[in-house]
C-alpha cells in the first residue's frame, strides 16, 4: 500500500464509501448513464476532515509543487507540502475508487475572522491599489482557491490499472477528475457558507475554467508569481446559475445532481453584495 | 526560450485534455453529456490554437497579448476562415 492510499485512513474514519469492484466498473462502461454516475462509479471527492487525511492531500501538494511543477522547496523530511495558510484551510482529496488512491487535492483558504485583510495568500502579492479594490469583496464569506493540483505520478497508477483492465474510461478521466475536484470545491464552500472564490491562477488555467462555464473576473493587472498570475474572483452562485444552463452536465456532476445547492441554499443578497464594480 | 518551453508543454496537455473530452464524450448516450464535454474540448482546442498561434508570430517568446487580458465571456476566437476571406478578396482584386 502506497503512503498516499487513502483505504487505511478511510478504514480508521469510515469516510469513504464500500468500493466497487473492477468487475463493475468495466461492466458500468457500456451502461447509458450520465457524467455523474460515472464520476461516481470511478471517482469520489472526498472532505480531507482528519488530519491523516490533511497528510494525504499535503502529501499529493509535495508530489505535485515541489517535485513535479518545482515551485517549492522539496526539503521538507515528511515529503509534505504546508504552510501557514493550512491552518485555517478546508482541503480535499480526488480518490480513485478502484485503486483507493487519492490523485488529487484542492485547498480553500477560509477567512480569519479578526484579520480580513491578511487572511489569504493572494493579499500578500497584490499592489496597493489592487488590494484596495480586493478588499471590496465580502471578505467574510470569501476563500481562496489553490493548491488545484492532479498528480501526474498518481494518476499513472490509475492509467496502469484501466489499461490492465481494458477501462479506457479511467485512461480517459483528465476532465472529470478536474471537475470532482471543483466539486469538492462546491462542497466545502456550502459547508463553510463562502459565497465568493478568490485567486491568482495562470490565464491559460482561467480560460479552461471558461471552457466550463466558471468564469472568474479579474481584480487588477497580472502578477509575477510563479510565471504570471491574473488576481480574480468568482461569485460561486452566479457562476453555478450560468453553468446550470451552458453545461447541465458538468453543474450536475460539480452539485452532486443539484444536492449541494438544496443542502446549502445560500442566503438571498442582493446584487451589490457580491460584485465588485465593473470598471 | 524557457517561456516557448513551457508553452509548448502546456500546449500539448490543453490537445491532451481536449482529446480526453472528445474520447469521454463518445463514450455516453446521454446528449446532454456529449454536448458539454464537445464544447469543452472544442473550447480547449481554441485556446491551444491561440496560443500557437501567438508563438509562431512571435519570435521573441514574449508571453502574447491574449495571455495579457482576462478572459471574456464566451471566450471565442474569431471564424477560422476569416483569413481565407480577406485573401479572397485580395486575390479577386489583383486579377482585376
Amino acid at each position: 500500500m502506497t503512503i498516499h492510499s487513502v483505504l487505511q485512513f478511510s478504514q480508521m474514519n469510515n469516510a469513504a464509501p464500500s468500493l466497487l469492484n473492477p468487475e463493475a466498473i468495466i461492466a458500468s462502461a457500456t451502461r447509458d448513464d450520465t457524467l455523474l454516475e460515472r464520476f461516481n462509479a470511478h471517482f469520489e471527492a472526498l472532505p480531507a476532515n482528519t488530519l491523516a487525511l490533511v497528510r494525504v492531500a499535503q502529501k499529493i501538494r509535495y508530489q505535485v509543487y515541489c517535485i513535479e511543477h518545482p515551485h517549492e522547496t522539496a526539503d521538507n523530511p515528511e515529503g509534505i507540502e504546508t504552510d501557514e495558510f493550512d491552518t485555517h484551510a478546508a482541503q480535499s482529496l480526488l480518490v480513485h475508487r478502484a485503486t483507493n488512491e487519492a490523485l488529487g487535492t484542492v485547498r480553500l483558504v477560509l477567512p480569519l475572522a479578526d484579520a480580513l485583510d491578511r487572511s489569504f495568500p493572494v493579499q500578500r502579492v497584490l499592489d496597493e491599489t489592487t488590494l484596495r479594490t480586493f478588499n471590496q469583496l465580502p471578505l467574510h464569506s470569501a476563500a481562496e482557491v489553490s493548491r488545484f493540483s492532479i498528480s501526474r505520478q498518481f494518476r499513472r497508477l490509475a492509467d496502469t490499472y484501466g489499461r490492465m483492465n481494458q477501462d479506457t474510461f479511467v485512461t480517459n478521466s483528465g476532465p472529470l477528475m478536474r471537475l470532482g475536484l471543483i466539486q469538492g470545491l462546491v462542497r466545502m464552500s456550502r459547508e463553510h457558507g463562502i459565497t465568493h472564490w478568490c485567486a491568482a491562477m495562470e490565464p491559460t488555467l482561467l480560460r479552461m475554467l471558461s471552457a466550463m462555464a466558471i468564469r472568474f473576473r479579474p481584480v487588477g493587472p497580472l502578477i509575477e508569481y510563479h510565471g504570471l498570475r491574473q488576481p480574480c474572483y468568482c461569485v460561486i452562485d452566479d457562476a453555478l446559475n450560468e453553468m446550470k444552463y451552458e453545461r447541465p452536465a458538468f453543474w450536475s456532476l460539480l452539485t452532486d445532481g443539484g444536492a449541494l445547492c438544496d443542502q446549502y441554499p445560500m442566503p438571498a443578497r442582493s446584487k451589490a453584495d457580491f460584485s465588485l464594480p465593473t470598471e | 526560450m524557457a517561456y516557448q518551453t513551457s508553452a509548448q508543454a502546456r500546449i500539448a496537455e490543453l490537445y491532451d485534455e481536449a482529446a480526453q473530452a472528445r474520447e469521454l464524450a463518445s463514450k455516453f448516450n446521454d446528449a446532454a453529456t456529449r454536448n458539454d464535454l464537445v464544447n469543452y474540448a472544442a473550447a480547449l482546442e481554441a485556446v491551444a490554437a491561440d496560443w500557437e498561434r501567438a508563438i509562431l508570430s512571435n519570435a521573441k517568446g514574449e508571453p502574447p497579448d491574449w495571455q495579457k487580458s482576462s478572459p471574456r465571456p464566451g471566450d471565442r476566437t474569431p471564424p477560422p476562415h476569416r483569413h481565407l476571406q480577406i485573401w479572397g478578396n485580395f486575390r479577386r482584386g489583383y486579377r482585376m
